[in-house]
Formats: C-alpha cells, structure tokens, sequence
C-alpha cells in the first residue's frame, strides 16, 4: 500500500515531473555524447540562435563545428577543397596543427552573403592565405564557386596517415529548431497527460508560448539591441507582460502557461552545470542568508500584523508573513493549509505577493546595476528577497550569469523552509492559535510531502555530473572528464535546453501578469501595510546578513 | 518518511480525501485563486495533500482535520475517479 501510495505520489507531482524530465534529458545527452566521442556519430546538438545582423532571418543560421576525417595524404589546398566538398565552410579558428603548419579558416557572413578563406599559420606566427572564394556568394549557403589561391604552402603535403581536423561551418537551424521544440513539447505532454491534464489543449499551447520564446531570443539576438545588454528573459517577460495587458492572453493559450514547471525542469538542468562543491561553497553562506532571515521576518511580520496593525484575520497574517518570508505563492498555499484559512483569505494573501513579486522581479536588478553592486551580493540579495523562484530565476537572469546562479542556489535554500514553515505553524496553529486539544497534530511526514522535490532533482545532477559522468568520460576516452563531458553534454544540449526552458517561464510569467486583474486581487489598508513593513524590514536585513555572507565571511564563495 | 506514510493514508482514509465536501482538484485550486499560475501551480508540492472544503469554506489539510460533524462519506468509485491525487 505504502510503495503503491509512494508511485502515487511520483506520478502526480509537478515537483517529481520535473525532475523526471531534467534527468530523462541528462540521460539523453550523454548518450549522444559518448556515441559522439566515439566516433559513431556527428554531434547533435541543441540550437541557440545566431546573431541578427541585417534580417531577422539570421538567427536561424549558426555556425556549427564539424569533425573532418582525412584518411590520405594531402596539401593544404586539397584540404581545403575537401573542407569544401564536406561544406564546412566557415568561421573558425586554428583547426589543426600538422608537420608545424596550423590552418585557420575564416569565413564572415554579412546578410545573406558569406565569405570564407582558409589560411595557413606558419611558424613565427605569420598568417599565409592558401583558399578563396572568387566572390561572396549572394544567394545564401548553396553551392559557390571558389579558387585556390597559389601559395608555397599550398603545395605542402600534410596527413601522413589518418587524422581528423575540425572546422565551423555557418549551417541553418531551423529544423532542428522546430525538433528540438517539438521533443520538449512531447517530453513535457508525457508528465502532463499523467498529471490528468488535457494534452489536447497543452499541445497548441505550448507552440504558442514556445514560438513567443523563439521571438524573444531573435529580439535578443539583434546586434545593436544586444550591445545595450538587454537579455532574453528581459524580451519574454516584456512580450509576454504586452500581450496580457493589451489585446489579453487567450484562455485557449493558457494550459501552456505553466511558469513553475518550466523554471523547475531548467534548475534541474542548471544542477548539472554546477559542481557540487560549488554547490557547497555557494550553499553556506546561502544557508545563512536563507535560514537566518526566513524566521526572523516571519516573527516579526506575525507581531506587526497582531500587535502593532491589530488584524483580525490571523490566517491571513500568517499567510502574508510565509509569502513575504519564504517564496510567494508556494508559502501562501502551504500555510494557508496550516492555518485552515477561507479562500479569500488564500486569495487575498497571493494576490497582495503577486504584484509586488513582478515589480521587485524588474527594479531589484536594475537598482543593484545602478548602485554597481556585485553580481554575487545582488544574486544573494535578490534570491532571499523575491517572493518567487520563476521571479528570482528571472532577476538573476536580467544581471547576469553569476548572479542567476547565485539567486536561484539561495532560492532553492530557503524553499527547503516551505515543508518546515507548514509544519512549525500548523503545531503553533493548534496549540497556541485555535488551542484545539484534541485535533491531530501534524506529523514530521509533512515536510517531506511540501518538500520542493525539484531540488532533489537539481542535487542528484550536481552529482552525476560531479562523481559519475566526469570520471566516466575520463576513462572511456582518454582525457580530461570535466571538459570532455562540459563540451559534450552540457554546451551542446542541456545547457541551451536550459536556456529554452527558462525562456518559456519568462514569457509564460509576462502571460499571466495582467496590472488590471493583479490590481484588482490586492487590498489596501492593514494587508498592504503589513507586506510593504515586512518586506522592507525582509530587504534590509537580508541584504545586511547577505553582505556579511557572501562578501565578509565567505567571499570566494563562487 | 517511512515513518510517516501509514499515518497519511490511515488518516486520510477517515477524514476530508474520503468526504463529498472535499475538493483537491489541483485544476480547481488553479481556477479559484486568481494569479496562481504566475508564480505558481496547484500540482506542486507545496499543496502537499490540500484542498477546499466547499462545506466550510476552508482550505483545509486532511491530516489536520480532526472529527468533523459534516462529513459526509464518499464513494469510493467516486474518489478513485475524481482525484488526480
């Protein structure tokens, strides 16, 4: 009964879905990497867009890296006639280095013409071009005509048996972009079909919200727009935040508007690309800023609402106080249950974070930017200040990488509180509260059941990438496991999936805030005051014990 | 944890998940509370095992809920159909 009731709970849980998912795609990742590393086949990897330089079609060619075998002796122009032949035509760097002669192609594309040169660099650093093309080709990346150019070294017999060179060509990604969209879109149906959802109405959804996702890396991706450090999850939330509070998000839109799965499955992912002794690091003095301030804020809140605002509601001064503390909508739910609130209590507790949460979400990065704050302190600040980890996750994202990794570590801390705080108020409901003797009191069991098992999913990434994958791929081939799985696993497809899913929360964030209607759930007089007090008094004494943390006691700690 | 599991299904058996009252329909939370899914979900696992009683108006938590005068017993074809959970 108990394992059945365990796979139960396995199967219902978004939290477990999510962790499903991060590790199915872990999974896939390194299979495709090790059938890579051993020469079974190309690499597959995930699309980021290209940059947009002169059309907005741009983004959908990117350069791509591709292994060439060459099995026979050859000269460096008969190499690159057979880069040519393979279309590898492209960017990139120094390929080989072979009887003491490094090749370098280059190619540059401007609109829908591309270049492309090979050269060859000579001892002493000297730079010698051997390939050509006649002239940029202006219809795209078909096939052009090119000519060797007649240099000493073109001549130069390289490859005395068989070796393998690499070299970037520009290649198109819209189809892969369209499968890699689709493979989430039916990994994620999967999850949402068990959860009891209706996969029918998912499906056209999530296109939806995925091709919104799509624009707002392209509107990212514009040359000038990206030189003034506007990121992607600036666009999502904005086109996301336009269309809900002009012409309103459609309701037939909305089954794909699921912002806490989205963020949860890209933490799991983000686990991986986080050893677990940077996790460790990051984590205590997260620890101190999560832990500390959760139950101090929560205290006070509980006297200012009671005592000094003489509420009347004590539900909803619990709830405010969870909400405020420890992580929005989660806390509010969790405790609302502790305390047997009425719905509009419920209501009226989530609306009054929501709104504040969207705003901290937009001016805590841009005020930590203004006052040249560090990204570590800012992630920290923002992580155990911003009621919610979609919104936290997004911050960090608006300042930086450090800063989003930060934030979301320390997020992930203090929701491990939601499952303790439920606890401590229900006992604390029932003996001091409502002081019913005879009514059950909660058991330990219960923070586990409101533990954010994402974070369970986000731990065991860490540590598969840490202790199983890098040590494996080390000695399966013969070289530097962390770099071999980092370039294999994670830069090639989790780490870009990570990117999409993160997009999706964003623009699915913008989806559902309409001003009007999160307006309309808040009420002013004692409520507002109470979070406008708390979170105040919350800003102020995180900021204090994260600046004590993370820049005093421990301050290598990324 | 162990612990813990034959107590949530002893009690969860007489109490609110076995009440025609009870109402935990993740769908139904997401619905009821406007603005949830913006930072939030009905499937988490924050609701742990929560949901409304429409008899006394109260989001309630089943292992919390101690004798109540207006249960009312459920089906059990009912439940098993009805609840995602």
């Amino acid at each position: 009964m108990n394992a059945e009731k365990r796979r139960s709970a396995l199967l219902t849980e978004e939290d477990w879905w999510t962790v499903w998912f991060g590790l199915a795609i872990l999974l896939i990742a390194t299979v495709l990497a090790m059938l890579t590393l051993s020469g079974h086949m190309s690499t597959k990897r995930v699309p980021k867009l290209g940059k947009w330089v002169s059309s907005p079609s741009d983004v959908f060619y990117r350069s791509k890296t591709t292994r060439i075998d060459i099995d026979e002796p050859t000269t460096l122009a008969g190499l690159a006639d057979g880069i040519n032949a393979k279309k590898a035509l492209a960017t990139a760097e120094v390929v080989s280095a072979v009887n003491g002669v490094k090749l370098l192609v280059v190619s540059s594309r401007e609109g829908d013409g591309e270049t492309i040169s090979v050269n060859a660099l000579l001892a002493g650093g000297e730079s010698e071009l051997v390939f050509s093309p006649s002239e940029p080709d202006p219809g795209g990346l078909g096939a052009r005509g090119y000519e060797s150019q007649v240099v000493p070294s073109a001549s130069m017999v390289i490859g005395e048996g068989r070796f393998s060179i690499t070299a970037q060509r520009v290649a198109p990604i819209g189809w892969s972009l369209v499968v890699s969209m689709i493979l989430i879109m039916l990994l994620t149906a999967i999850g949402v079909r068990v959860m009891g959802q209706n996969v029918g109405r998912y499906a056209p959804a999530f296109s939806v919200v995925a091709i919104l996702a799509v624009i707002s890396f392209a509107i990212a991706n514009q040359q000038t727009i990206k030189s003034l450090g506007l990121s992607y999850a600036a666009w999502a939330l904005t086109i996301g935040l336009v269309i809900s509070n002009t012409v309103g998000t459609p309701e037939w839109i909305k089954p794909g508007v699921r912002t806490e799965m989205y963020i949860k499955v890209g933490l799991v992912l983000l686990g991986a690309e986080i050893l677990f002794g940077k996790i460790i690091s990051i984590g205590v003095p997260g620890l101190m800023v999560a832990w500390l301030v959760t139950p101090t804020v929560i205290i006070f809140m509980w006297h200012f609402g009671n005592r000094v605002l003489k509420m009347t509601s004590k539900p909803l001064v619990m709830i405010i106080a969870a909400a405020t503390s420890v992580c929005g909508v989660s806390a509010a739910i969790a405790v609302a249950a502790a305390t047997r609130a009425k719905k509009e209590e419920l209501t009226l507790g989530v609306g009054m974070t929501l709104i504040f949460t969207v705003i901290m979400m937009i001016f805590m990065p841009m005020f930590i930017h203004w006052v040249g704050m560090s990204e570590v302190l800012g992630g920290a600040w923002m992580g155990g200040t911003i009621d919610s980890t979609g919104a936290v996750v997004a911050a960090g994202a608006f300042l930086g990488p450090d800063a989003e990794t930060v934030a979301a570590v320390v997020k992930m801390i203090q929701n491990i509180l939601i499952g303790v705080v439920g606890f401590f108020v229900a006992l604390f409901w029932i003996t001091s509260v409502e002081r019913e003797r005879d009514a059950p009191r909660p058991g330990l069991g219960q923070i586990w059941v409101r533990f954010p098992k994402f974070i369970v999913g986000f731990v065991a990434a860490s540590i598969l990438f840490s202790f199983v994958l890098s040590p494996l791929f080390g000695s399966l081939f013969n070289g530097d496991g962390l770099k071999l799985v980092e370039s294999s696993v994670l830069k090639t497809v989790t780490t870009p999936l990570r990117g999409w899913f993160f997009c999706l929360a964003f623009v699915a964030i913008g989806l559902e805030s309409n001003f009007k209607e999160l307006a309309a759930q808040m009420e002013g007089g004692k409520p507002m005051v109470l979070y406008v007090v708390g979170q105040s008094f919350n800003l102020i004494l995180t900021l204090g014990v994260a600046w004590l943390a993370f820049s005093v006691l421990f301050p290598n700690a990324v | 944890m162990e612990a813990a599991e034959p107590e949530t299904e002893t009690v969860m058996n007489l109490t609110c998940r076995s009440c025609v009252h009870f109402d935990d329909d993740p769908e139904h939370l997401e619905a009821e509370v406007p603005g949830i899914l913006v930072f939030g979900s009905g499937y988490s696992s924050a609701r742990g095992h929560a949901g409304f009683c429409r008899r006394l108006d109260r989001f309630l938590d089943p292992l919390l809920a101690g004798d109540c005068p207006s249960f009312e017993a459920l089906d059990q074809r009912d439940r098993s159909t009805s609840s995602a959970g």
